[in-house]
């Protein structure tokens, strides 16, 4: 579904001057300094696979969905999806994929949900009586049909999210690219996502997507991608990167009392234990071995439990494992 | 084209229903840029009436000159505003949600916003060009026929500031800021163009014969149909070469998207 074969992009950032004329200027000149975004990569997808794209800001993820998508043109190598080259047939492509990027709406901002939907159907050729049986089976699953007549600009970020999910999959789209879909959501509307998405994908979606959100990735991707400075790092199950560097949750405990001495000794290996003050102590474990409650229950045993803190393992710590 | 042109009045239609949920500043906007023009041909009046004529060309050629030209270029801030504030689509990266939509980029711009509020601004270039035209036709200046492809040199004029527009908006996939760049090769050939082009110097006069080629919209086809030594054939001439221009521009456009770095995520 997904072909990306020795791809590489280069960026000119050139020497910015202020002024009136200092576009003009900035044109004649050629000062500046190349950057390589995204370092010849290699990697395929198949149809039916959701797959997390990870890294750290400035990995080069955005840059190389932007290219499978046919907004960006790579400097070297080739990228096939859906059977045609982005560069070369943008808008074939464009008919074949469904794109959402978190951050941006790619609805009509003014107009109500259902408006948007209307002018898709006839942007994509989708005919009104296929339209209107997908749009109904699609606010059905993600509950939409209370916002279709609400203008995009009313709606919460969840609420949004739902309605620019719905309008990415009205021309059914074989592959879909979602850039970032949960972030700023509370855990409802995650769930509510995750859940939907899921779904699509059983459905035979193939699905890419970039997240910072560890549980967006345990919950719904079975193969993840790892880029770094543009390269990639890893290329594999989720469990099996689990098995090389374990994905510590970091649970900060403070005590009543002092930290108990017998902290250090609990759950023999499965966790970590660090004091990091006279009455708090830091814990690492593993949540696909330990549950947070029994760790809490553990603690609360030894002493007294004024407050407590968890800290999901990010996709930077991850990185940071891997490199040291 | 059929689908092409259906695709077009559904964007637009949906431009207005959005302008809608803003009516006063709808309505605002409508009447300032009327004003705006008024104030502009008042301007010109007063210097028609101090000259009388400006190298051979009395007020109501100027005056013909002025309001094609004006015509032209309130049609296309109308019609293809944002074109004009491409800048804001490079800057936000908003051009990345165009590209990954089936129809082209540039289409999507066009019928992004039609400018409604501008709509004053054609108007009264409209009016100052028939009032001029009536006025040349019955002193004789101007034929019936000559006037009545008066309408054919707004179309090809406002393709042409379409064409600088869009070649000045290529631009910024080099350089990103072009609202400075936009003004420079929007607004001061148009205002030169409110002229005879005979009083400009040479290297002037070629600039806007060739890359910033106003001279098609109104100085070249007035040359011919009032009477002032053009044969005939500068009229497909002039067509032709706004065809060859904005065919030059599509490449330079096709080009240029091909540069797009878009934003940071």
């Amino acid at each position: 579904m997904v072909e990306v074969t020795g791809l590489r992009k280069e960026f000119f950032i050139p020497q910015r001057r202020g002024g009136l004329f200092g576009a003009v200027r900035g044109l004649a000149s050629r000062a500046g300094r190349t950057v390589v975004a995204v370092d010849g990569i290699n990697f395929s997808i198949v149809a039916g696979e959701f797959v997390a794209y990870l890294g750290p800001n400035g990995a080069g993820k955005s840059t190389t969905i932007k290219m499978l998508t046919g907004i960006l043109h790579p400097t070297q190598g080739a990228v096939r999806v859906a059977g045609f080259d982005p560069t070369l047939r943008r808008a074939e492509v464009a008919r074949r994929i469904g794109v959402v990027f978190g951050q941006r709406t790619q609805l009509w901002w003014d107009l109500p949900v259902l408006d948007s939907y209307e002018i898709l159907q006839r942007m994509y050729r989708v005919p009104r009586a296929v339209w209107s049986k997908r749009l109904a089976d699609l606010s059905d699953l993600l509950g939409l049909s209370g916002i279709l007549d609400a203008p995009v600009r009313n709606l919460s970020l969840g609420q949004r999210m739902r309605a620019e999910l719905v309008g990415a999959l009205l021309h059914d789209p074989p592959v879909l690219f979602l850039d970032e879909p949960t972030i700023g959501l509370d855990i409802q509307a995650k769930e509510r996502i995750r859940s939907f998405l899921a779904e699509i994908n059983a459905r035979g979606t193939t699905i890419l997507m970039t997240t910072h959100d560890l549980g967006d990735i345990e919950r719904l991707c079975r193969r993840i991608i790892l880029i770094n400075h543009g390269k990639i790092r890893y290329d594999g199950a989720l469990e099996a990167l689990r098995r090389e560097l374990g994905l510590p949750t970091v649970l900060t405990v403070e005590f009543a009392g002092q930290v108990p001495p017998g902290i250090s000794s609990l759950f023999a290996g499965r966790a970590e234990f660090s004091a990091t003050g006279a009455t708090t102590a830091e814990v690492r474990f593993d949540r696909s071995s330990l549950t947070a409650g029994a760790v809490v229950n553990a603690l609360n045993d030894l002493g007294e439990i004024r407050d407590i803190h968890l800290r999901e393992p990010a996709i930077e710590e991850i990185i940071r494992r891997l490199y040291g | 084209m059929k689908e092409f042109l259906r695709a077009y009045c559904l964007l637009v239609a949906t431009s207005l229903r959005s302008a809608m949920q803003y009516r006063f500043s709808f309505v605002a906007t409508t009447v300032g840029s009327g004003l705006i023009g008024l104030v502009d041909f008042l301007m010109l009046a007063a210097v028609l009436l101090r000259f009388k004529a400006i190298d051979g060309w009395n007020v109501y050629e100027v005056a013909l000159l002025y309001g094609t030209s004006a015509a032209a270029l309130g049609l296309f801030r109308t019609l293809g505003s944002q074109i004009y504030e491409f800048d804001a689509y490079l800057v936000n990266g908003e051009l990345d949600s165009l590209l990954v939509r089936p129809w082209d980029p540039l289409f999507l711009l066009l019928a992004r916003k039609f400018d409604a509020g501008r709509i004053g601004q054609p108007m009264h270039a409209l009016i100052v060009t028939v009032l001029a035209a009536v006025h040349l036709v019955r002193s004789g200046a101007l034929s019936p026929l000559a006037a009545a492809l008066i309408p054919l040199c707004i179309v090809n004029g406002t393709l042409v500031y379409a064409g600088i527009s869009i070649a000045t908006a290529t631009v910024g996939f080099w350089t990103t800021r072009i609202d400075d760049l936009q003004t420079i090769t929007i607004y001061a050939p148009s205002t030169a163009a409110e002229y005879p082009l005979s009083i400009l110097p040479g290297w002037l006069r070629g600039l806007l014969h060739t890359i910033l080629p106003v001279a098609l919209t109104n100085y070249l086809p007035l040359l011919y149909l009032l009477g002032k030594g053009a044969p005939w054939y500068i009229l497909p001439v002039c067509l032709a070469a706004t065809g060859f221009y904005l065919v030059l521009v599509w490449r330079f456009w096709q080009y240029g998207l091909r540069k797009y770095n878009s934003t940071g995520s």
